[in-house]
């Protein structure tokens, strides 16, 4: 199974919103959409699932077009997307039979999916209740979408993209707005996805997130691909430039004197900007002879953060 | 031509509709769960199974009930210009007979009765004057109330004067209906009072179910969209298939209310008729829809076929006009926009429904032929001219055919614009969107593809 997606174009009057993006994902594991706020990537999150039509190219799954209604697609959307007024059950069932599951499939799916995600109280309330004058147990339905957090919302939007065991699963932003144990429980059920050979398309402004899962990304500006393809491979292709150190006296002067780049200071210690390892090395033999007594010395690639912030910052708007 | 042919019938794949069934009973079920709808249809069906009452309280032929309110009245009959005695001792007997006035006493005028009846015989008619004292425990409305009596009575008083039967009554007071027709005149197809009566009931109960109904219909549309929903949706149906499903489930649910309330009158009805005649009076309706039905429906003798072809053409009408107010609210983004949103179905049902109203009125004095055929074709107004026409006899079963299919027709394309401009209206988050946007979106336009952004 592979995902294409060549040259799409979408444009909206005057204003070309994406403009011949084109990637592939040959193997199952997470592929990262990334880009400012307007970039593009709900846009093409909604051509890929065909929910808006392309002005030029095409998505292929498996070399042919990708039909949403012939292929199995699980969707995460950025906003909470549920009825405020239905039973949670009541939604999810429907969302199931949308898929063409059973309902006997879909209510073990569903008794599957809440415990993972611990929202049984919401979806199973206590079956009955004891009313002590007439002695007759009062069953309560399953709670309403607004009676939700907007975390457990999230949750149950999650369950729905999920019941059908889909092939592709697309998630925009899936941790906003989740507290950092819900975080984790989603970090955990994507792990547990990407293991059972799914396809998963991520946007997300969460770069440490993105750094957890995806092995291949695109970030985008003004709808166009400014960095593209495997993120180790683009992480060195920057080389080693970013360089931490930490000592027990004031490290300014040394700094200054090799006219280093400071990127931040902090208590904890000196993010510095270098030009490679030979410039670090330099500093570290400068470190060295001046007898300064270093704590901590790292030099490492730039985070996926500072890639982003250099490719679509305000200087490249 | 061919290019006309492929842009103004498109072609719709199996595919597009798929999913509308699960769409159709998710809506339908979640409709009929909802509180206030079980609200309304209870509140409906008391009013349909306590309606006869009401309409027989208010009807002119209902019967004062009860005894006279007066204690002593007074009776005189003017004939002209003289006094006559005969009628008024004729009527002092028939009153001192009848069970109403049996705790009044007629006196005579210098009495100073409570209440003071005056009877006028003109030529051709009967005036009956009641003078009251105010200043006796008398009021205007038990006054009044003693006028009424005598005027519902009083056939029954002249029947019992001139040694008539109630039988006689009764075959005297039976209604009678008119219909007058042209002989061979094809150019002036004029309606009776009745057959417009028949019209303008069916235009007003079909204006009932396209307003509630049209509301119902936009508002469930536009929660899709509020709600955010439709983006999960998309993924498994196509837009043509969650518009078909969700106007479908809201026409079904009201046509079942719409005949709960029916099913409601027929037993009130019933039971209210039965309880006045102390027996079983068998299923009927009022008997003021009778006459109606009576004088309106001749078309169904001619043709019993009428019946089922025009609840077809009523229903398929209703579609399309629901389709409308689909589109009215995909437009909108929130419900607070869909007042806004729904002006142009509602103008458009305002219209098409006067249209026949109007020509049910002008029709009374005589119409052209094709402008009843023009009007019972066009898709949009059929719905309200033909089933009138059709039960009347005025249109053939067959003019009833064709404007089945001239809707069908019309239902087709205005699904496709529908779905076709929804694709795009999901995704827009702005002020309503105006005919003349939507038009440019749909394709049909000139310039093909255009969007709301422009």
């Amino acid at each position: 199974m592979a995902l294409q997606v060549q040259e799409i174009i979408k444009k909206y009057g005057e204003n070309t919103v994406v403009d011949r993006l084109s990637f592939t994902m040959e193997d199952p594991g997470v592929y990262a959409l990334l880009g400012r706020n307007g970039a593009g990537k709900t846009t093409t999150i909604r051509i890929i699932l065909g929910m808006l039509a392309s002005d030029g190219g095409s998505v292929l799954w498996n070399g042919k077009p990708l039909d949403p209604m012939q292929v199995n697609v699980g969707y995460l959307a950025e906003e909470r997307g549920l009825y405020p007024k239905y039973t949670l059950m009541d939604q999810l069932l429907y969302f199931a039979r949308l898929k063409n599951m059973s309902a006997q499939e879909a209510k073990r799916q569903i008794a599957y999916w809440a415990k993972k995600l611990e929202v049984e109280e919401y979806l199973y309330p206590a079956t009955s209740v004891k009313n002590s004058k007439a002695g007759k147990g009062k069953k309560i339905p399953s709670r309403k979408a607004d009676e939700l957090s907007k975390g457990n919302q999230q949750k149950i939007q999650l369950m729905a993209a999920l019941l059908s065991d889909p092939d592709l699963i697309v998630m925009d932003e899936p941790l906003s707005g989740l507290d950092p144990v819900n975080a984790d429980l989603f970090k955990q059920i994507i792990h547990e996805c990407i293991e059972r050979g799914k396809y998963i398309i991520m946007s997300s402004h969460q770069m440490p997130t993105i750094e957890e899962f995806c092995s291949d990304i695109t970030i985008l500006n003004r709808g166009q691909a400014v960095v593209q393809g495997n993120l180790n491979e683009i992480k060195k292709s920057y080389g080693r430039v970013n360089l931490f150190v930490k000592a027990d006296s004031s490290l300014d002067p040394y700094i200054a004197k090799m006219n280093l780049t400071v990127q931040e200071k902090t208590p904890d210690g000196y993010h510095l900007k270098v030009t490679g390892e030979t410039q670090a090395a330099e500093f570290l033999r400068l470190l060295v002879t001046e007898q300064v007594p270093i704590v901590k010395y790292e030099l490492r690639e730039p985070s996926l953060h500072e890639i982003f912030v250099e490719k679509v910052g305000a200087d490249n708007a | 031509m061919r290019f006309l042919w492929r842009k103004w019938v498109p072609t719709m794949r199996k595919l597009d509709f798929q999913g509308w069934k699960k769409i159709y009973g998710f809506t339908l079920r979640q409709q009929w769960k909802s509180k206030t709808a079980r609200i309304m249809t209870v509140v409906f069906l008391l009013v349909a199974l306590f309606a006869p009452v009401l309409m027989d309280l208010f009807s002119d032929e209902h019967e004062t009930v009860g005894s006279c309110p007066a204690e002593t009245i007074s009776v005189a009959v003017q004939n002209g210009e003289t006094e006559d005695g005969a009628m008024q001792t004729s009527l002092a007997q028939w009153m001192e007979e009848t069970d109403y006035f049996k705790e009044t006493d007629i006196v005579s005028a210098e009495e100073k009765p409570q209440a003071a009846v005056a009877v006028t015989v003109q030529p051709g008619s009967y005036e009956i004057g009641v003078t009251f004292d105010p200043e006796c425990d008398l009021s205007r409305g038990e006054a009044q109330e003693l006028a009424d009596y005598l005027e519902q009575n009083w056939k029954r008083y002249l029947v019992s004067a001139n040694g008539l039967s109630p039988d006689t009554l009764g075959a005297v007071s039976q209604p009678v209906t008119v219909n007058v027709e042209a002989l061979e005149d094809s150019q002036n197809e004029a309606i009776s009072q009745a057959e417009y009566w028949t019209s303008y009931t069916l235009i007003m109960a079909l204006i009932l179910i396209l307003s509630i109904g049209g509301e119902a219909i936009s508002a469930s549309v536009v929660m899709e969209k509020s709600s955010k929903v439709v983006e999960l949706l998309m993924t498994s149906v196509k837009p043509m298939a969650i518009v078909l499903g969700k106007v479908l489930a809201m026409i079904t649910y009201l046509l079942i209310q719409f005949a709960l309330v029916i099913a409601g009158f027929f037993v009130g009805s019933t039971v209210y008729d039965s309880v006045k005649a102390g027996s079983f009076q068998g299923i009927r309706l009022p008997e003021a829809l009778h006459s109606l039905i009576d004088g309106g429906l001749p078309g169904i003798a001619q043709n019993w076929l009428v019946v089922p072809a025009v609840i077809v053409l009523c229903l398929l009408g209703i579609l399309l006009f629901s389709i409308v107010a689909a589109l009215a609210g995909a437009t909108v983004s929130r419900i607070e926009e869909l007042a806004e949103g729904s002006k142009i179905y509602v103008i458009l049902l305002m219209i098409c429904a006067y249209a026949g109203l109007m020509l049910s009125i002008t029709a009374m004095d005589g119409i052209s032929p094709a402008l009843i055929y023009g009007a019972s074709l066009f898709p949009f107004t059929s719905v309200f001219v033909a089933p009138a026409y059709a039960f009347s006899g005025k249109i053939s079963i067959w003019i009833v055919l064709l404007a089945i299919l001239l809707l069908i027709a019309a239902i087709w394309l205005a699904l496709r614009f529908v779905a076709g401009v929804y694709g795009y209206l999901l995704y827009y988050k702005g002020s309503p969107v105006k005919f003349k946007q939507l038009w440019k979106i749909s394709g049909f336009g000139k310039r093909k593809g255009g969007d709301l952004h422009e």
